[in-house]
């Protein structure tokens, strides 16, 4: 589904942000980025999105490799909830996102705006349909980008800190729904996040960023105390707790290091 | 699929074409020449069986030669302006935009000072000089921007400051060295902008490069509507912003400089007209782009009416539509509690 | 760092040079006229308690030298240059010009009236009367002669006497002309000879006279002030810029745009709906393409004036007859002669012109200047 080679990164080629990244991914996987502020977590989904490109290696999505300045359908982007100049209701902000990927002077058809109410529908949010997009909060706006993301099929999710502005009831509904929609679709999902506890609750794998090295592998093994204290100077402590019959480990951080 | 939106779009659609049709009919029967309706019959059947009649004839031109060009030049103006002012809002992501936010009125002003000075004589190369000149300040503007590479939106308004000063300079520079006898004069009545004595050959020069302008505007509406939301989301939207920003501005350069090429720069109307339709279809440019086009056809058409019958003088119509439409923006602006 | 102040430094010295060419004969005119005025000095202290006061018609109270030291005059309002040539002692005495003072003159009527009219300076002042106040100065003028406050800024503070000749009250041309010439007449205590005045009171009685046979309907003139650009300006009742009014009473024409105030832009619609009988060509567009009917955009052929071929020009000879100068009183005679000719032909009008030209300003009109002058103008 997604496979990175050799992916370097930088604007100044004596400090890369990336260097020689490598990692893989399947249908139906989460991973979650993860890394200090600055460390370059936006730099390495933007590379994969194509917002950046590549300095040297490539990264393969559906089969499309990168690096020739097309926008790839398949990617579906969800970036930091943020205003917009023009104010758009929630159905058209949703339909942007079939406009672009269709031929180079398509108008939406009825088909494209009965896709969207369905993902409306699908997230929750139907009933804000006819807002505009500025006068939402940040929680909702950011659920409508998602939708945006979602309605053009994508086989790959990408998600820019999507809980950071939701409160926690929030958070966990959004972190629900992603799960839900990489199970359902079988879509793979890079969601790039602060919060350890989500990482663990909703990912399979992770991708542990820092200054010089980086660390990859399925969440568990990853995301331990001592990574937590290499990789964020923070010293943690793994509880445990059990829901539904699941072992939830959960970190509680004590002092910075 | 909300069937309400669409039909209210398509209901506003087809009133504001036979708004067009009524104010295209009313100012034909209104002129300075008074012509009964009976006569405007007359006119009519006369052209439509081939007949002529010695007593119709200062009517038959002064409807077919004098008020039909001004009024069809006067819509396509305005709705060149408008769209093209629509566009650049959306592209800029800033509704404070106008059409001659690149330099495009300076260029043509320049131009269009440069061939009364020098070619006064040949109509060709004066009327085509304007075009020319305001196309090239955008291909400066490109060149200064730096060309087809990620190119800033601030640092395409900077260089649109840069050729706009440059070529007003120029202008004034002509102007200077201009025969104040004839040629100043001449200037400045082009540059306040004017519809007075349009002919069908304006229309010539006007209506190819303005259609394919505003088709060109109208199909890509709703990528628009992506290039709004900044450059990273509308690349993973899956738009080229560079590539889609250039052909929004290229297109809209194209209707400016033939408007401007034949009426002279008429400021307000690109910048009021879409805050006007906004407030009636929202901000989706997919939908505004064609209503401005046709509300700026009808504001414009009304608004020279104004300018020809109000009194015995022709107001000069760059006046005309600052008067109009300044008030009726702040109007819009405080309405919306300066909430865009 | 260093590469850039040289470059800086060398664009400055390029800048100066390049200034420094420009002024080079400006600074020769200069020196020869700093030892003119150190010569005129000496004389200036034995006479300066003659200065006179005059008011000027602007109201202003101006002292001036006197007359026998007025060498140098500056004249910057052109109509009232053509009043200046027929009252000045000596046309050598104009040092100074606007660039505007002869743009509508007939270059065979200047030659006799001011011969060397083009050497005169004229780059002192701007097209838009602005003053280059130092190369003003430097012509050394004696008295400076101005028309409103508009050509009165950069003249104020240099300290020579200005004479203002615009007064606000005055809008019929034989008010203006009158006013201007003896105010001309007081500067250069010119007693003697023919003035505008007397004859003005001469044409006056003469138009009467024939005016007495005008007893049908009369004609409905149209004064075309402008034609450029397809923007075409009409000139409408008396005001400032605009005497068509006036002129057109005087010769017992009735203004079609009369409810215009001064002059206003007009579009062809309104000049179809006037259809005036005749029409008078102020200047740009000549008279012989709107008969030709060969002006883009515009069709002249639909009017009643256009069928009956009367579609004239407005003389010009030291200036346009349209605005006041030294020939208006000619002025509503002419009309007449194109307007009623019936009543009062061509070939009278010219004897009269001759007479005139010979009495006021003691020239000869030949047969082919007043063809010139009265012949419609030759498409350029």
């Amino acid at each position: 589904m997604l496979e990175v080679k050799d992916g370097t990164f930088y604007y100044n080629q004596k400090t890369p942000i990336l260097e020689n990244v490598n990692f893989k991914m399947d249908p139906g996987e989460i991973m979650a980025v993860m890394g200090r502020n600055g460390v370059g977590k936006t730099t390495l989904i933007k590379c994969i999105a194509g917002i950046l490109k590549w300095k040297s290696g490539y990264s393969i999505v559906a089969g499309q490799k990168s690096g020739n300045n097309k926008p790839i359908a398949e990617i579906g982007y969800v970036p930091q909830a943020h205003k917009s100049s023009f104010s758009y209701s929630v159905r058209d902000m949703v339909v942007f996102g079939k406009v672009g990927h269709n031929s180079y002077f398509a108008v939406p058809q009825n088909k494209d705006y009965q896709k969207a109410d369905d993902i409306l529908e699908r997230i929750g949010i139907k009933d804000l349909r006819d807002k505009p997009c500025n006068e939402l909060s940040g929680g909702q706006l950011q659920l409508v980008f998602v939708a945006r993301a979602l309605v053009n099929s994508p086989q790959l999710l990408i998600l820019d800190e999507p809980e950071a502005h939701l409160d926690f009831r929030n958070q966990l509904r959004l972190l629900k729904l992603i799960k839900n929609v990489v199970s359902e679709q079988n879509i793979s999902c890079i969601i790039n996040t602060h919060y350890p506890n989500h990482a663990i609750r909703i990912a399979n794998k992770c991708f542990l960023l820092g200054d010089n090295d980086y660390q990859e592998g399925a969440v568990q093994e990853v995301m331990i105390d001592t990574n937590i204290k290499k990789y964020f100077s923070v010293r943690s402590q793994t509880l445990y707790t059990t829901y539904e019959g699941i072992q939830i480990p959960t970190f509680v951080f004590l002092d910075e290091v | 699929m909300d069937r309400t939106v669409r039909n209210q779009y398509l209901i506003i659609i087809t009133f504001l074409c036979i708004l067009l049709v009524l104010v295209i009919v009313g100012s034909m029967v209104f002129g300075r020449y008074k012509i009964s309706l009976v006569d405007i019959g007359n006119v009519i059947k006369n052209r439509i069986n081939g007949t002529y009649d010695d007593t119709l004839k200062i009517m038959d031109h002064v409807l077919i030669n004098v008020r039909l060009p001004r009024i069809l030049l006067a819509g396509l103006v305005g709705a060149g302006l408008s769209i093209s002012g629509a566009a650049l809002q959306g592209t800029f992501q800033n509704p404070l935009v106008s059409p001659d936010l690149l330099g495009v009125c300076a260029g043509a002003g320049f131009g269009a000072a440069l061939g009364i000075l020098l070619f006064s004589d040949d109509s060709v190369i004066s009327s085509l000089l304007p075009f020319v000149f305001g196309i090239s300040s955008i291909l400066l503007v490109f060149f200064l921007a730096g060309g087809q590479g990620r190119t800033e939106t601030l640092s395409l308004i900077l260089s649109g400051i840069i050729v706009s000063s440059i070529f007003n300079a120029l202008t004034s520079l002509v102007k200077y060295v201009a025969d104040t006898g004839d040629k100043l004069p001449a200037i400045t009545f082009w540059l306040m902008g004017s519809f007075s004595n349009t002919t069908y050959t304006h229309i010539k020069i006007s209506i190819i490069p303005a259609s394919i302008g505003i088709i060109g505007l109208l199909a890509l509406r709703w990528k628009i509507n992506l290039l709004s939301l900044g450059d990273e989301d509308a690349y993973t939207m899956g738009i080229n912003p560079n590539r889609t920003r250039w052909n929004i501005i290229f297109f809209s350069t194209l209707v400016t400089a033939a408007c401007v090429t034949v009426s002279g720069i008429i400021g307000w109307i690109g910048l009021v007209i879409p805050h006007i339709c906004r407030r009636i279809v929202g901000g989706n440019h997919g939908r505004l782009l064609p209503v401005s086009c046709l509300m700026g056809a009808i504001f414009m058409i009304l608004v020279d009416s104004i300018a020809r019958n109000l009194t015995l003088a022709e107001i000069p119509i760059g006046i005309l539509t600052a008067l109009i439409g300044a008030p009726f923006f702040a109007v819009i602006y405080r309405q919306s509690k300066g909430g865009m | 760092m260093k590469r850039q102040i040289i470059i800086l430094l060398l664009a400055i010295v390029m800048l100066y040079s390049l200034t420094g060419c420009g002024s080079d004969t400006q600074q020769e005119i200069n020196q020869t006229e700093t030892i003119a005025k150190a010569t005129n000095n000496k004389s200036d202290e034995d006479t300066q308690s003659h200065t006179r006061t005059i008011i000027d018609l602007g109201g202003n109270e101006v002292e001036i030298p006197p007359v026998s030291e007025i060498e140098h005059v500056v004249v910057i309002t052109p109509p009232v240059t053509s009043v200046l040539l027929e009252v000045i002692p000596d046309t050598d005495m104009i040092v100074g010009l606007s660039p505007k003072a002869f743009v509508y003159s007939n270059e065979d009527v200047m030659k006799k009236l001011f011969p060397n009219y083009k050497d005169i300076e004229t780059t002192f002042v701007g097209d838009d009367f602005s003053i280059n106040t130092e190369a003003l100065l430097a012509l050394n003028p004696d008295i400076i002669l101005y028309y409103g406050e508009n050509q009165r800024k950069g003249l104020e503070n240099i300290g020579l006497p200005i004479i203002n000749f615009f007064s606000p009250k005055l809008i019929d041309p034989k008010d203006v002309t009158v006013a201007w010439d003896n105010l001309l007449r007081e500067i250069f205590e010119t007693d003697g000879g023919e003035s505008l005045e007397t004859e003005w009171e001469y044409f006056d009685t003469k138009v009467e006279e024939i005016l007495v046979g005008q007893t049908k309907e009369p004609k409905r003139g149209l004064w075309v002030f402008s034609n450029v650009g397809g923007s075409l300006v009409a000139a409408g009742s008396s005001s400032f810029d605009s005497y068509a009014e006036s002129f057109f009473e005087k010769a017992g024409i009735v203004n079609v745009a009369t409810s215009i105030e001064g002059t206003a832009e007009v579009d062809m619609e309104q000049i179809y709906e006037w259809d005036p009988d005749i029409i008078f060509v102020f200047h740009n567009v000549p008279a012989q393409r709107y008969l030709n009917n060969s002006i883009e955009g515009q069709d002249w052929s639909l009017l009643e004036a256009w069928e009956n071929q009367a579609i004239y020009d407005i003389p010009q000879t030291a200036y346009s007859w349209g605005a006041p100068c030294a020939d208006s009183p000619l002025m509503p005679l002419w009309l007449i002669s194109k307007a009623y000719p019936e009543l009062y032909g061509e070939e009278e009008f010219r004897s009269e012109l001759s007479g005139y030209y010979r009495r006021l300003h003691n020239v000869t009109l030949t047969e082919e200047n007043m063809d010139m002058i009265l012949n419609l103008r030759d498409i350029k």
